[in-house]
């Protein structure tokens, strides 16, 4: 059949556009989200479980600030604004993307064969075929210490910062996903890869959840220029806090940073275009 | 069922299994091998975690030397052990083996081998903390610049820290013993080894020692028994606890083995009886 019998139907056209592949995402994760509404009891367990273990590294902080005061200048209520922040981007990210985490099964079992022959972009496939319920509970605690946070800390919401702000997130979700997509990529040739993104999402954690500076300028520099970390919420948090006076990169940057995140990400994705080539079916 | 009715711990049915065992260590360790890339990945994490433990702390203490009679020093060296002897100790994945047996079943073929089904999982322990050693023997310089490295308080400090170390390596096998065998009665325990995982780390005193937690959170963290698997040995070793403070927490020690052990054998009794394979 010649392609264009196809699009006269108008079918083929409506295939092709990124909108269309976008509603049909957002219907795909619905179905995958309500399929997992079924499960109630592990709903409560794993979205339990997610607010305990982003729960933890802000008892950390708060123990900690509870006897000390201040680390490098900022408050407890600077760093939970920070620690907030960084959780919100987080968030912002596996809320979408968290299935890139079976990426590996998905390859390893042949299932994405499935995913390449039918019409929608193969990496909204991944993402949308199931949904993982602990991400709510990272959801439920980035918003439960965020609003805390941004009431105790001494931020301004002036409408030029509240964009800054939503921009930010937006930005700091995909200077994360970025990386993590990068090295999900990967799997198309190594075909197992989850111990290094476990690694990385604990590097995203750790460095990002404290001023970057303390770690000292050799780290300070790769962790903004060689993997986005400082932009994902340790810049824009000093942007906001008035801490920007003792960041290591010029004021331009600071207030550009959501950009960056958005730059790394099309990379990223390129990559993953790239990489899809190598895929190997397990046979079927 | 006649094999697992053999009393626990019988000295020759020991003897007779020995070679079985050594087997199962074995295992572990070819396992640890063939994943090596996974392993050190997840060593990493813990090195990248005591190098921030250490900025972290740095930075918290200024230029001050000493905090509430805490000496600096000693707080990185403490931090620096805790967070390897945590790695090398707790390995979840004997926890989560047990589970994945008893959620698919296997665990039948388990019980009726000649050895106990408990010894065996003592020995799938011993054989995950060989490999995790195996790992970090190697690293311990990269994690000498990551962290603090430092010789104990003083040789009896040294002595001593050995011998609670191995009391606080009996808790956190029974501990996990206790954890695994939930198993048996929900057939899914992932969430609660995760959860286990955060609240023991935290608890022990792996991220702040105990000396630092405040009023209420310090009386439940003295009233758990997490502390005496990493706190309490690690504390000897720097020199922190001493004295009378040192025998009453090695009594503690003993009295969390003797009470976790009864309950374990307690849980293990009643286990039996909700052994319940799927598809079998």
């Amino acid at each position: 059949m010649p392609t264009d019998s196809l699009t006269s139907t108008g079918y083929g056209r409506k295939v092709s556009t990124p909108l269309w592949s976008l509603r049909m995402a957002w219907e795909l994760e619905r179905a995958a989200f309500r399929g997992q509404l079924e499960y109630r009891l592990n709903f409560v367990i794993m979205a339990f479980l997610g607010i305990a273990y982003q729960g933890s590294g802000f008892a950390f902080i708060w123990v900690v600030l509870s006897r000390f005061h201040t680390l490098d200048g900022w408050t407890f209520h600077d760093l939970a604004f920070l620690y907030a922040l960084r959780l919100l981007s987080h968030a912002t990210w596996v809320v979408p993307f968290n299935l890139l985490s079976e990426i590996d099964m998905v390859l390893r079992e042949g299932r994405f064969d499935q995913f390449l022959v039918r019409p929608l972009n193969p990496l909204l496939q991944v993402i949308t075929h199931r949904f993982r319920m602990n991400v709510i509970g990272d959801v439920i605690t980035a918003f439960a210490l965020f609003v805390l946070a941004a009431n105790l800390a001494n931020v301004s919401f002036t409408p030029i910062h509240v964009i800054y702000l939503v921009l930010a997130v937006v930005g700091g979700a995909l200077a994360e996903g970025a990386i993590i997509l990068a090295c999900a990529s990967l799997s198309f040739r190594l075909l197992e890869t989850w111990a290094l993104r476990f690694l990385i999402d604990n590097v995203y954690l750790m460095f990002g959840s404290y001023p970057l500076r303390i770690f000292g300028a050799g780290i300070s520099w790769s962790f903004t220029w060689l993997v986005p970390i400082a932009f994902v919420a340790y810049i824009p948090s000093s942007v906001l806090l008035k801490h920007a006076a003792g960041l290591h990169v010029a004021p331009a940057i600071a207030w550009g940073a959501p950009a960056v995140g958005f730059i790394w990400f099309i990379a990223a994705y390129q990559f993953w275009r790239w990489q899809l080539k190598n895929y190997q079916s397990s046979g079927h | 069922m006649t094999a697992i009715s053999l009393p626990p711990g019988s000295s020759r049915a020991l003897d007779r299994n020995f070679p079985a065992y050594i087997e199962i260590v074995r295992g572990r360790l070819k396992v640890a091998i063939a994943y090596r890339q996974n392993s050190l990945f997840l060593l990493a994490i813990v090195v990248v975690q005591i190098f921030i433990l250490k900025k972290v702390w740095t930075a918290l203490y200024a230029h001050q030397t000493s905090v509430s009679g805490v000496d600096r020093h000693a707080l990185l060296v403490y931090l620096t052990i805790a967070n390897i002897q945590g790695w090398v100790l707790q390995d979840p994945t004997v926890s989560r083996y047990m589970y994945e047996r008893v959620r698919q079943g296997l665990v039948a073929f388990d019980l009726v081998r000649p050895s106990g089904f408990i010894q065996q999982m003592f020995a799938q322990l011993a054989g995950s903390t060989l490999s995790s050693m195996m790992f970090v023997l190697p690293a311990l310089p990269i994690i000498y610049f990551a962290g603090t490295l430092g010789a104990p308080a003083s040789w009896s400090a040294a002595g001593v820290y050995v011998a609670s170390l191995a009391c606080g390596y009996v808790i956190t096998m029974m501990l996990m013993l206790i954890i695994g065998m939930i198993a048996f009665w929900t057939t899914e325990i992932l969430g609660l080894t995760m959860l286990y995982r955060l609240v023991s780390q935290f608890f022990a005193g792996a991220l702040v020692p105990l000396t630092f937690f405040p009023g209420a959170l310090r009386v439940l963290a003295e009233a758990l028994p997490f502390q005496s698997t990493v706190y309490v040995p690690v504390a000897i070793y720097v020199g922190r606890l001493h004295g009378l403070a040192m025998l009453q927490a090695i009594v503690v020690q003993i009295a969390w083995i003797a009470g976790l052990s009864l309950a374990a054998w307690a849980m293990w009794r009643r286990a039996l009886f909700r052994v319940v394979v799927q598809g079998g």
